[in-house]
């Protein structure tokens, strides 16, 4: 521990995150170019009013192909100032996917430059599947509805026509005739070609300004007047922000760290608007509200943009926009209509892997967006919704779905930094079973490896890894060890020695193998954009090579921003290089997730592509949810950690990666027990469930705290393992469909303005409403139940008044409303891990909406291999309706794989008027026995089997 | 005594297979005569909450509240599961653990808990036995080992408080001889100073008269510095006798004074020497009722803690143990960076000498240490006849105790 209590004395300390080890805005060159861009171009339309367009960028309509039937425009588009040309591909890919309320198509385009002078940038949806699924949805046909030399108007889907304008190179889409997203309309559309040295001084300048007085007699704009004169304000401004559009295009440099930029310029920006919309959302990963606070515009509470490029950075601060372990460019937009839905989507999806900062502005006719990418090329998704379900169904069509997870993975895991030994781990395990709290997977961090030696053991603390994992494996318990990316440079040191040999390492701009700091010492990293790479690292998983690992072994990848303590940041140099060719400024926020990657490919090498792989990431982007779960690192033991949990949640789950969660507790500090009470009251509730600890924290296991609370935390375990069978459910929904585990009030309640900016409370899938207690010493909440729907108190089953009310929160007490209409699969019977309960019968528990119905749905599968995909699974819909509980549709043929368990129990909640005299088994008339009270009733044993078609009378 | 024992277990043993028609699954001895059908054939819940169909009992669903109505399924949260381990003790199970896929061996040796898992759970009762006889063997031997040590120590002790009680006395009978001796010289310097002031007065009567007088003055004058010098030859001896007299109440103080070693003494064990525990990097050295440290064995060292006492809770009111002797602590040593001042918490228990087992650091700066001592080592007559019990007699125990001695 010597040399990480030196790493933080040199780059942390204990005071809060050192904002000055990250940049601004104006200190990333790019970002303060495109910024100043976007200001000349605001000033320049203004003083034009508008009457006459002056952008650089046109279409050139000669160039024009359309193929209708193909579903494909392509067309070239001039840089007229520099006469750089560059290519337009625009394809309709088709979403003809069940369960969307519309077909409307994903409206994929792509510009990039014909024939840069450098080198062909990173494109990292075509590079080898890397964020997007392969082969892509076929492209859809179209027709058109108007062309002419400046205009292409097609049609999308019935409602939805896109026009493509020529001068200034423009697009915009309108639904039911009216425009919801639009691209270049404030003509911040800047793509810096590249461009050698030698000739930047006599370079055109990037954009054409015209003075005041309106001189349009075509001089160069570059050219000062030649007789000096007072400037006005605005002309001041002009010239200053002409110099700032050309800043730092060779290089630059930060805290001493030097970028040497050896291709120049190439980043890319662009506006793109959303007319009427009132509601942002996404752009994760930021310490910050649910609903995307402006950066931009008057009273905009945030003055730098949204910033996406993966860092470690150390006690992150909380509400700003600075950047943190993930990204994804995705951007969710809502607003409230008169459709029958109430309310429509768009969304939005920026393929690039390069730093990129968004501004967000709220404007008289709607929110704007301004997007700045360092690098790579501009390759955009545009979802049609419209409902935000169907946005996050349409993008992870694209991007991927949700892997189904092992069952375990969504019990509870218990971690810290470090269990010790062999003996810390079984008395850990022990306590578990003698305090009767389940857990499904134990937790090593970095200290249990042999030096910081990945794939290795501690020869002393942890000499019996097999018989460790062997004995929690007897219990249906997993272990997790944690696999960092930094692999110490050492030759005695087998992974490195081979990475060596292959030359698998990232290089330096000198083209060495790079190296940098991290935990153990001078590392190397593997370049997972190298598929011998990915490969190499995947095989490191085999039980031969990694000595002492089970098929019980788990993995969890930290650091892999990458996290470079001595690097620019704390990452690595941009001007690294990587596979290919390419610079790490292009390819850095997919390298984490292409190690995750390689990590589960690791995981399906070794099982022969029977197990599913279990692997968190703290970096996450694009795709990401095809490989693992994400959690949102490095936060606090303090309240407002556990209130900000949801947004971020929230925001990482509409951007495709559901499976996430928060450390229970707050890593960094000591909770006290009321706190961390009240995070595994919601931490439970989140779909990764996991607490872990800093080293430098006391211990905090549940049993530690005593009573109160150690009854209260085993009681918020106990409520997840109880309701597991309708999460497994969820997460296999999220697999079918891409909409989150996690749900914010508004996936639900679309046309529930009061929703649009919730981020106090959250959906467990579509039936339960969680309003969560984030203050210490409160004594009340206040509740807002869409009235859309009735509701029922989780605890108690009472029926609840929707609207906004009062509800009492003594300490045991979790605020959780069951959605009228739904059915919830729970299994109450708790046991020490999730499969162990796999056999155990079903409590369905029916809440009535006020027609005195409810539907609901069941997966289950045996939770770890891949026999659902031969057939090995139960789906089955279930429906109340007139007094009969029906089990329909069923699919699947998992009863033959010993799938089928009964249902114990059903519980009718908000039977209205008239007792029940009975209830019945429809076919073989066998009368069940059932307790009645209070509108529950309570029916015993009916024995029918989950998996098989079967009614329920109830009169 | 142990043939007796036996035969009443066996007895229980037909009794129970004679009634295995009618004591549901899962049942104790104990309980088993509250499981029979009331006169309408129901069951009432052991709580004589609720009345249910006798029928319903094991029914793999949750009826009483109290779960007494499936002691032999896993459907009630709050119940046990009696598992007979014929051959061994019997052993109650959560019933959470009922046919949950795992062998709950150390509970159900019989393997009954798995009855319907389809887990096959083999009998280990015959082990589990002979290896629960061996182990309580050993400990009870350890217990008696450990028992006869700390006798020793109180005896040594007993010895040592009598030399120190003597010694005690010795040096208050020096007190008094010296508050004694200072009384007296007190009075001699009195005696002293008013035998000067009269010389002093007379000399300056002689100065004011005659020059004749000189003579006298000069044996007058000589008589003041006499008396003079024999004053401060006086004082001398009694700030002397004073500071033997402090000293010998310190040191009776210090012999008096009364750490905590436990209602017998018995944990003064404790305080003849101080205990070492080596691993690869550090050598942890405790002495109790002092200091506790961690020497680097490339130098330099690191206080862990001073003694702060024995904390271990008082049970007394629940259990009837008071714990208090189980559990001690040093406190406030280095602070560490970025977290607490170091702190050290020590596990005690019975053992056949005064070692430490372990020591670790389970949260940074707060170590931990498992420390066997022989002050915790009782052994009663009922031990002693358990004892007889597992091996047969008490011959058998005799020649195990002997051998052990």
């Amino acid at each position: 521990m010597r040399f990480a209590v030196l790493l933080y004395v040199l780059f942390g300390g204990t005071a809060a995150v050192k904002r000055s080890d990250f940049k601004t805005c104006a200190q990333s060159g790019f970002c303060g170019r495109q910024r100043a861009f976007g200001e000349l171009a605001t000033l320049e339309k203004s003083s034009n009013n508008e009457s006459e367009d002056s952008s650089r960028y046109l279409l050139l309509t000669s160039t024009l192909k359309i193929d209708a039937v193909g579903g494909t425009v392509g067309a070239q588009i001039l840089d007229s100032l520099s006469n750089a040309r560059f290519q337009l591909d625009v394809t309709l890919l088709r979403s003809d996917i069940a369960e969307t309320s519309s077909d409307a198509p994903t409206l994929r385009t792509r510009v990039f430059e014909l024939n840069p002078l450098h080198a062909s940038p990173f494109d990292v949806a075509n590079a080898d599947n890397l964020a997007l699924v392969s082969p892509l949805p076929p492209a859809q046909n179209f027709s058109i509805v108007h062309q002419s030399p400046s205009l292409l108007s097609i049609r999308l889907a019935n409602n939805i026509i896109l026009t493509i304008t020529a001068k200034p190179f423009s697009w915009s889409i309108a639904r039911d005739n009216v425009d919801v997203v639009s691209f270049n309309n404030r003509h911040f559309f800047n793509y810096e070609y590249q461009r050698a040295k030698s000739q930047e001084k006599s370079d055109d300048p990037p954009v054409a300004v015209k003075q005041d007085d309106g001189d349009e007699s075509g001089a160069d704009p570059l050219v000062p007047p030649s007789k000096p004169k007072e400037l006005s304000e605005r002309e001041k401004l002009i010239e200053k922000l002409k110099k700032d559009v050309q800043k730092d295009m060779w290089e630059e440099s930060f805290s001493g760290k030097q970028d040497s930029k050896p291709r120049g310029p190439t980043s890319i920006g662009f506006d793109i608007e959303f007319p009427g919309f009132s509601h942002i959302y996404g752009l994760p990963q930021h310490a910050s509200s649910y609903f995307l606070k402006p950066t931009r515009g008057e009273n905009a509470p945030y003055s730098e943009p949204y910033r996406l490029y993966n860092f470690d950075v150390f006690e992150y601060e909380l509400d700003n926009p600075m950047a943190l372990y993930g990204s994804v460019p995705f951007l969710l937009a809502h607003k409230k209509s008169n459709s029958v839905l109430g309310g429509e989507s768009v969304g939005l999806l920026w393929v690039n892997a390069a730093e990129m900062w968004v501004d967000v502005e709220k404007t008289v006719q709607g929110t704007s967006t301004h997007w700045m990418a360092e690098a790579g090329i501009l390759d955009l998704l545009i979802f049609l919704g419209p409902t935000p379900k169907d946005v996050s169904n349409q993008m992870t069509h694209l991007t991927g779905r949700s892997a189904l997870p092992q069952h375990f993975s969504i019990g509870y895991h218990q971690s810290r930094w470090n269990y010790i030994d062999e003996q810390d781990v079984h008395d850990v395990d022990v306590k578990f079973d003698e305090f009767d709290i389940p857990y499904d997977v134990l937790w090593l961090d970095i200290e249990h490896t042999d030096g910081k030696r990945y794939f290795t053991w501690d020869k002393v603390k942890f000499a019996h890894p097999k018989v460790m994992q062997d004995e929690l494996a007897v219990k249906g318990r997993k272990m997790v060890s944690i696999v960092d990316p930094h692999i110490k440079s050492d030759d005695g040191y087998l992974v490195s020695k081979k990475a060596t040999e292959l030359g698998l390492w990232v290089k330096n701009k000198d083209g060495n193998h790079f190296d940098g700091w991290c935990w153990p010492g001078t590392s190397h990293w593997i370049d997972y954009l190298n598929p011998e790479g990915r490969k190499f690292w995947a095989e490191q998983f085999k039980y031969s090579n990694y000595e002492g690992s089970t098929k019980n072994l788990y993995t969890w990848n930290d650091m892999n921003e990458p996290s470079v303590f001595n690097g620019p940041e704390i990452t690595m140099q941009k001007d690294n290089l990587h596979f290919g060719g390419y610079e790490h400024r292009e390819v850095h926020n997919i390298y984490g997730t292409l190690l995750h990657r390689s990590t589960a490919e690791g995981h399906l090498l070794r099982s022969d592509n029977t197990d599913r792989p279990f692997v968190l990431s703290r970096a996450f982007f694009i795709g990401t949810q095809r490989y693992g779960a994400i959690w949102t690192g490095d936060n606090t033991a303090s309240w407002d950690h556990l209130a900000i949990s949801i947004p971020m949640l929230l925001t990482i789950g509409v951007s495709g990666v559901t499976f996430c969660g928060a450390d229970v507790g707050g890593f960094f500090g000591n909770p006290d027990n009321e706190l961390l009470v009240r995070w595994y009251q919601i931490g439970s509730l989140q779909p990764f469930f996991r607490a872990h600890a800093h080293i430098d924290a006391k211990r905090r296991e549940p049993w530690l705290a005593g009573e109160p609370y150690t009854g209260l935390m085993r009681e918020s375990v106990r409520r997840r393992y109880r309701i597991m069978p309708y999460l497994y459910t969820l997460f296999w929904e999220a697999n079918q469909n891409g909409v989150p585990v996690m749900r914010p009030l508004m996936y639900e309640f679309p046309g529930d303005e009061a929703t649009y900016a919730a981020e106090d409370a959250f959906m467990v899938g579509d039936t339960l409403l969680v309003h969560p207690v984030v203050q210490p010493d409160v004594s009340t909440v206040q509740v807002y139940l869409p009235p859309s729907s009735n509701w029922y108190d989780y605890d108690t089953f009472a029926p609840v008044k929707s609207g906004h009310s009062t509800v009492a929160t003594p300490l045991e007490k979790v605020p959780i409303f069951i959605r009228g209409g739904t059915i919830i699969p729970r299994r109450d019977r708790i046991r020490r891990a999730v499969n162990l309960s796999l056999r155990d019968p079903y409590t369905f528990i029916i809440a009535l909406d006020t027609q005195q119905k409810a539907h609901g749905q069941i997966y289950t599968d045996d939770g770890h291999s891949y026999e659902y995909t031969r057939g090995a699974y139960i789906h089955a819909r279930f429906a109340y309706s007139n007094g009969v509980l029906s089990a329909t549709t069923v699919r699947g043929n998992g009863r033959d794989a010993g799938l089928g368990s009964r249902v114990e129990r059903i519980v009718l909640v908000g039977l209205k008027s008239g007792g029940v005299k009975s209830v019945v088994v429809e076919g073989s008339g066998k009368r069940l026995e059932f307790k009645s009270e209070g509108g529950v009733v309570v029916v015993k044993d009916p024995k029918v089997i989950v998996g098989e078609e079967w009614k329920i009378v109830v009169s | 005594m142990w043939k007796a024992l036996l035969a009443i277990a066996t007895a229980i043993s037909i009794g129970a297979t004679a009634k295995a028609e009618s004591v549901p699954r899962g049942v104790s001895i104990a309980l088993a005569s509250q499981y029979h059908p009331q006169h309408n054939g129901e069951f009432l819940c052991l709580d004589g909450q609720k009345s249910i169909q006798y029928s319903a009992i094991n029914d793999d669903y949750c009826d009483c509240a109290d779960g007494s109505d499936e002691p032999g399924t896993s459907a009630c949260p709050t119940a046990f599961f009696n598992c007979a381990n014929v051959g061994h003790v019997p052993g109650l199970l959560a019933a959470s653990r009922v046919n949950d896929g795992v062998c709950d061996w150390d509970v159900c040796c019989d393997g009954s808990d798995e009855f319907d898992s389809g887990l096959g759970c083999t009998n280990v009762c015959e082990r589990a036995a002979e290896l629960a006889k061996v182990k309580s063997v050993k400990s009870l031997k350890e217990s008696f080992e450990g028992a006869l040590r700390k006798r020793e120590y109180l005896v040594r002790k007993a010895v040592a408080d009598d030399d120190r009680d003597l010694r005690v006395r010795e040096l208050e009978a020096e007190v008094d001889d010296f508050n004694m001796q200072i009384r007296a010289w007190n009075k001699v310097m009195e005696f002293l100073n008013r035998r000067a002031e009269n010389a002093l007065r007379r000399n300056e009567s002689l100065s004011t008269e005659r020059d004749d007088d000189s003579d006298v003055k000069r044996e007058c004058e000589a008589e003041i510095i006499a008396f003079q010098e024999a004053h401060e030859t006086a004082k001398e001896k009694v700030t002397s006798l004073q500071s033997n007299l402090d000293s010998n109440l310190n040191k009776i103080e210090e012999y008096k004074q009364k750490l905590d070693f436990g209602p017998d003494g018995s944990l003064g064990v404790l305080s003849e020497s101080c205990l070492e525990y080596d691993t690869p990097e550090y050598t942890y050295k405790l002495c109790f009722f002092s200091e506790a440290k961690q020497i680097m064995k490339s130098g330099g060292e690191t206080n862990l803690g001073s003694w702060e006492g024995f904390t271990g809770p008082d049970l007394t009111k629940f259990s009837g143990k008071d714990l208090k002797y189980t559990e001690a602590k040093f406190s406030n040593g280095v602070q560490c960076w970025n977290g607490p001042a170091r702190s050290l918490v020590v596990s005690l228990e019975c053992g056949v000498r005064n070692e430490i087992v372990s020591v670790s650091e389970p949260a940074k700066c707060e170590y931990y240490a498992w420390v066997i001592t022989v002050a915790l080592c009782e052994i009663e007559e009922s031990d002693i006849e358990k004892l007889d019990e597992i091996v047969g007699s008490r011959e058998e125990t005799a020649k195990i105790l002997h051998d052990e001695l």
